[in-house]
């Protein structure tokens, strides 16, 4: 069949060109492998598809051909395309093959000449020779020179003279009815294994082979069978530690030598990175990404370059943006639904704004009437509105209670400052529903005095609850019966002051009254007094006498002194060494604070002036000569011995009610009516150090341990509140404030007065309340 | 028997017990391996004890139950603790096995006790004192000591002014050393107004002046008894300033402590030789009285004034408790929070223990706890009563003085404050304990839980005295001294 088609070919090339057809098949055949080389030519792909779908017996034919031409087709495919090319010219003879190979010596010699005689030789140099050398001089044109340019000579190339050769059939075929019909048979190009080998100016045929080769390469594997791309991996290496080494060579030293080319190396790195020349890549890594968060950032393009600046102008106003118009709703359209339309009948106040007409477009609708007029009201609310920036930004709930909490947990634990007052363990009886104004506890701690309504001055042993001593107290006014304060001597020397109305009252507290009972020192202290009293000349501010209170327990009667001021008294307190003491009588101006001696039975005025409106408390610093007198809104400290003020502390709020001072002296807290107890620091500032509002009315009394850092308020509320509050004796740390317990329901409100007294034992971790409900309680630890 | 009770489930698990006693061979029950359900109380066991007598023959009804009938009641020791609840949660509880046979030792429960006697008083009573040959001594607040029938109807026999303030503590001292029974006591009373003094006690009838005496100046007392005592100051102690809070005597005799409000502990001694001639100047003052005006013999009419041998320092507040229970070691607890013994001949500080409130009162097992060991025993302001071996502590602590916490047991009970604690006289595992809500509570040392707690006053309990024979006093704010038998065996393990 083959055959048929060629000698067809034959004929219709024969009439083209006659003659030249075995020169150019001998000129064309060396050239092959430079065009299979040229993989990517047209002619090739071709093949490559008529390989792929061609017939197998068409390629079967050419095999046979081939096989019946040659005897070792793998090594030398040239001579194959020779012998294609021998059929594809159409030559039955067995000889044309021979004639083909040795046209190639015409190519090297002279033109188309002598072809038999140099055939014999040549094919033994063909099988014997590397195919490159003959490849080279089949197309002189060169390798680098591309084909278009000769597209339309008739010659292509120079011989070794320097003449023109001449253009092959085959190029004038391609463009004739044989090349044409040579397709369409499928003989050459796409249907066929048959190539045309532009370059070399030559049909080519792929052997089967090549055509697998081919296929093999499209599908991306490998074109030759032959090579294993998963060789059976050799287990020369395995991951057991083999017993003895692969090489039994004995180590060579060099490997043993630390490499100074690589410590060099590393130096040099080292240095580079140290001074960030060069960055690891984690480094690298991460600023690549801040690099990229950078750009990525969104931010407002249209935006004021400073921030501050907007919120702040050049004149100090800030910039308050307008509320926002809300946007206009189907009512607010020109051409609204029906429904918004305004009904006539409807008086619908909520409709107010809609529409009254209805435009069919927007072209039709005329200007507003009223623009410049809403615009002008506009203008003026703006310029009325509040200029005021609320800076509660964060305030919120949630923001709040997080500072709480992290407050709270600054603080330590209440179990952590053990020992305080915690559960009830005594009570001191008095009658029924006597308010106690009035709790003070002797320097030993043995002995409690209470001062109540009913003008009775009580004293009670603490361990016992028993009642030793009551003295009713006799009385200047009538209408003053109340002792509203009492206070027992810190010098042990058993004398209990106590304010009744206009008078003060010095009691020898536990005079035996015994018959043969020695004398207390309170009681000597007194009698001593007493003497002086005939000689001493009577103080304008104060009348001392001898007074005698009634027992109403033991009988038997003491002698005491009383101190008539003139004015209402409200409180009093001792200097730390027990001869002064001090009174307090509001509304007494200029001599509303004075100051007594007991042993000389004297009576001072501090103050020339009126020291505040309203003095309220009056105590003596623990250890130096100084006084502070607490008035309605202020706390003064006079230095006694300088004349002069040393501190002045403002109350924040509400009216100072009473007042306590720290034992070391620099500290002092007071209890407000608006229920506030404020702690002042004298090192710090004339203001509050810390104010606590737990409660919840006025604060009527507080008070410091002598010895735990304890610290207690009592308030009209009926509560007592036990703090922790400890003063640091260096320079640098705040007291620390930590409140402990609240003494919850420590007394009945009675009459809006709640707890109205506490007082610490001295020693113990215990604290003594009194309540207008008449009752005196012993907390303990 | 026992391998059906390993199958069954947890509450109706079955342990395996043997009974042990001290008590006579009659109540002993055969020492066989006995099954017992693991949620059986100490009722249970006590019945089971009751049954396995029986069945093992004890056929005396009146030996084995009381009069009446009734079964005698027994309580349990399982590994050194009473049982209280059931016995698997007790065994769970201190990580013992129910699978090893427990040994449970059984002896007579200390029963209910009876219902009180009371004895009216004038004031509130600080101190009371049982002694046994005259009565029951209680000191007043109004300064009076009064002095009745132990027994029968306790009747008052004696009632005298002793103090101008309240009587706090009330001691009897031997004046002769140990040994001799019939030494002549002396009792002490101290008061918180400092004053201390000694008398003699003795019969009134012998001694007509001083009966008809008392009869005129005490007033209130209607009823002379036959069987009347009077009280001669023999003695005034001189030395403590403020109040005196506790008085506790030498085992021995002769000598006795006393702390107060001035922080001190006090050595006192008397002996016979003092004591002849105070005895002496007495009867020649009593004689002068009764042939003079009466009117002089006030309170605190002089005695032998007598000075302290020495005086321990250390403590920082009221020392509020003293007791002497060996021959030179003095134990005080103040409210100071501590409790320190002193080395009497030494005058030193042996050993300290902090505590966290303040203490109130002490007292020290008679005759060295169990085993010997020294056990003291004090109550605190918060309500917790511990016991605590000072040699012990010593002995963990290695330096004397040293504060070791280590071997104190704490009774957690009472909801005020202790006002007084006593060991039992006849036993180194019971005391009794009053506080301020009136209540006085038995305690074995060997349960946290009280055995009993018994209402006595209204008010506040003060002081409390145990007996010998199982008697208890106590003296509270009610003006009344409430007394009980409260019977302890002496064999209790």
């Amino acid at each position: 069949m083959a055959g048929r088609r060629a000698t067809k070919r034959k004929e219709a090339s024969d009439a083209v060109e006659q003659d030249e057809v075995d020169v150019r098949a001998v000129e064309r055949s060396p050239s092959i492998s430079s065009a299979t080389d040229e993989s990517d030519s047209e002619d090739i792909e071709l093949a490559i598809d008529s390989g792929s779908d061609g017939d197998d017996d068409r390629s079967e034919d050419t095999r046979q051909i081939v096989g019946a031409e040659e005897e070792d087709e793998d090594d030398v495919p040239k001579r194959r395309w020779a012998a294609v090319m021998d059929d594809d010219d159409g030559d039955d003879e067995e000889d044309s093959e021979e004639d083909d190979e040795g046209s190639e010596e015409v190519e090297f010699g002279s033109e188309s000449e002598d072809e038999d005689e140099v055939v014999g030789s040549e094919e033994e140099d063909l099988a014997s020779d590397s195919s490159e050398e003959e490849r080279e001089h089949v197309n002189t044109i060169g390798e680098g020179i591309p084909l278009k340019w000769y597209e339309h000579e008739r010659h292509i190339g120079y011989d070794v003279e320097g003449k023109r050769i001449q253009k092959q059939a085959g190029e004038n075929k391609a463009s004739t009815v044989d090349f044409f019909l040579d397709k369409q048979d499928g003989t050459l190009g796409s249907k066929s294994n048959k190539v045309w080998d532009e370059y070399n100016q030559r049909v080519v045929e792929l052997t089967k082979e090549e055509m697998r080769a081919i296929r093999r390469i499209r599908k991306g594997m490998f074109p030759h069978l032959s090579v294993d791309p998963f060789p059976d991996l050799l287990p020369w290496a395995t991951k057991d530690k083999l017993h003895e080494p692969m090489v039994d060579l004995p180590e060579p030293k060099a490997r043993f030598l630390p490499s100074k080319w690589e410590a060099a190396k590393v130096v040099k790195l080292v240095r580079a990175m140290r001074k960030g020349w060069i960055k690891p890549p984690s480094e690298l890594e991460r600023e690549r990404k801040e690099k990229e968060e950078e750009e990525s950032k969104v931010y407002m393009l249209w935006s004021d370059d400073n921030k501050e600046a907007s919120w702040k102008a050049a004149n100090g106003l800030s910039y308050v943006p307008a509320t926002k118009v809300k946007l206009p709703g189907h009512a607010g359209s020109y051409n609204p639904p029906k429904e918004y339309m305004e009904d006539e009948n409807e008086d619908d106040k909520d409709m107010q704004i809609s529409s009254k007409q209805s435009f069919d477009c927007l072209r039709k609708v005329p200007a507003y009437d009223r623009f410049v007029n809403e615009q002008f009201e506009r203008c003026l609310d703006l310029y009325l509105c509040p200029r005021m920036r609320s800076r509660k930004g964060n305030r919120t709930a949630e923001n709040l209670q997080r500072r709480m909490a992290e407050q709270k947990a600054k603080l330590p634990k209440p179990s952590e400052l053990k020992p305080y007052p915690r559960k009830l363990a005594m009570e001191y009886e008095h009658d029924d529903g006597v308010c106690v104004n009035s709790v003070s506890v002797d320097p030993a701690g043995r002995w409690l005095a209470t001062g109540s309504d009913d003008g009775i001055v009580r004293v009670f042993e603490v361990s016992t609850t028993r009642c030793l001593r009551k003295w009713i107290l006799p009385a200047s006014d009538k209408r003053e019966r109340k002792v509203t304060s009492v206070s027992w001597c810190p010098a042990g020397k058993d004398v209990l002051l106590a304010v009744r109305g206009y008078q003060v009252f010095l009691l020898p507290a536990m005079a035996s009254s015994a018959k043969g009972a020695e004398d207390t020192p309170g009681q000597l202290l007194i009698s001593q007094s007493m003497g002086l009293l005939a000689g001493a000349e009577g103080s304008p501010m104060a009348k001392w006498s001898k007074a005698t209170a009634k027992e109403g327990l033991g009988g038997g009667k003491h002698d005491g002194l009383c101190v008539d001021l003139g004015k209402k008294a409200t409180q009093c307190s001792w200097h730390h060494k027990g001869d002064y003491f001090s009174t307090v009588c509001p509304s007494g101006n200029n001599m509303a604070v004075l100051v007594h001696q007991l042993s000389k039975c004297a009576t001072q005025t501090p103050f020339n002036k009126s020291k505040g409106n309203k003095v309220v408390s009056c105590k003596f610093h623990p250890s130096k000569p100084i006084l502070f007198v607490a008035s309605e809104n202020h706390v003064r400290a006079f230095h006694l011995v300088k004349q002069e003020l040393v501190a002045k502390l403002i109350s924040g709020s509400g009216s100072i009610i009473s007042m306590a001072i720290h034992p070391q002296g620099d500290n002092i807290i007071v209890g407000t009516t608006a229920s506030r107890v404020e702690w002042f620091d004298l090192d710090l500032s004339g203001k509050a150090y810390k104010v606590i509002r737990n409660h919840t009315n006025t604060v009527q009394d507080v008070d410091f341990h002598a010895r735990y850092p304890l610290f207690a308020s009592a308030s009209d509320d009926g509560q007592v509140h036990v703090f922790h509050g400890m003063v640091y004796n260096d320079f640098e740390t705040n007291p620390l404030i930590v409140p402990v317990k609240i003494l919850k329901n420590a007394h009945a409100i009675t009459g809006h007065l709640g707890a109205q007294s506490c007082c610490f034992h001295p020693q113990q971790p215990w604290i003594f309340t009194s309540g207008a409900d008449g009752k005196v309680r012993l907390y303990i630890n | 028997m026992s391998e059906a009770g390993g199958e069954e489930d947890g509450a109706n698990q079955k342990v395996l017990c043997r009974f042990s006693t001290n008590l006579p061979s009659n109540f002993k029950v055969p020492e066989t391996d006995l099954a017992l359900p693991s949620s059986s109380t100490r009722y249970g066991l006590s019945q089971t004890v009751n049954a396995l007598l029986k069945a093992a023959g004890v056929e005396d009804a009146h030996e084995l139950g009381q009069e009446d009938g009734k079964q005698r009641v027994f309580d349990f020791l399982v590994e050194g603790e009473l049982l209280r609840g059931e016995l698997g949660r007790h065994l769970a509880k201190r990580g013992l096995s129910v699978e090893k046979t427990i040994s449970i030792e059984y002896f007579f429960a200390v029963e209910p006790p009876e219902p009180t006697t009371t004895l009216d008083l004038p004031d509130w009573v600080g101190s009371v004192k049982v002694a046994r040959d005259c009565g029951v001594f209680s000191g007043c607040f109004d300064g009076t000591v009064s002095v009745h029938d132990i027994a029968g109807a306790r009747e008052l026999r004696c009632a005298r002014s002793a103090h101008a303030d309240s009587v706090s503590a009330l001691e009897l001292v031997r004046a002769t050393e140990a040994g001799n029974e019939g030494a002549p006591e002396v009792l002490v009373t101290a008061s918180k107004d400092g004053t201390m003094r000694g008398w003699f006690v003795e019969p009134a009838e012998g001694k007509s002046d001083a009966k008809r005496r008392d009869g005129r100046r005490k007033k209130k007392v209607t009823k002379e008894d036959t069987g009347g005592l009077g009280l001669i100051q023999v003695f005034e102690f001189v030395g403590h300033v403020g109040g005196i809070e506790s008085v506790g005597s030498s085992p021995a005799g002769c000598r006795f402590c006393s702390g107060g409000w001035d922080q001190k502990v006090r050595v006192w001694s008397i002996d016979e030789e003092d004591l002849a001639g105070a005895r002496a100047n007495a009867s020649k003052r009593q004689r002068k009285a009764s042939d003079g005006d009466d009117g002089e013999d006030e309170v605190g009419g002089a005695g032998l004034q007598q000075v302290e041998t020495t005086a321990l320092d250390g403590h920082k507040q009221c020392v509020s408790g003293v007791c002497w229970p060996e021959e030179n070691l003095v134990c005080s607890t103040s409210w100071d929070s501590t409790v320190k013994c002193f080395d009497v001949s030494k005058g030193k500080l042996v050993s300290n223990l902090i505590r966290d409130s303040a203490l109130f009162c002490l007292d020290a097992a008679r005759g060295g706890g169990h085993g010997g060991s020294l056990c003291l025993a004090f109550g605190a302001a918060d309500g917790l009563v511990a016991t605590w071996d000072p040699r012990e502590a010593h002995r963990s602590a290695g330096a004397p003085g040293q504060v070791a916490l280590a071997t104190v047991g704490s009774y957690k009970s009472h909801k005020a404050v202790v006002s007084a604690v006593r060991w039992s006289p006849n036993s180194p595992f019971h005391f009794a304990s009053c506080d301020y809500e009136g209540l006085i509570k038995v305690w074995d040392t060997r349960s946290s839980m009280p055995l009993h707690t018994l209402e006595s006053h209204d008010g506040k309990a003060f002081c409390l005295d145990w007996f010998e024979g199982g008697l208890v006093a106590s003296g509270g704010s009610d003006s009344k001294v409430a007394t009980r038998e409260v019977r302890v065996s002496s064999a209790v393990g």
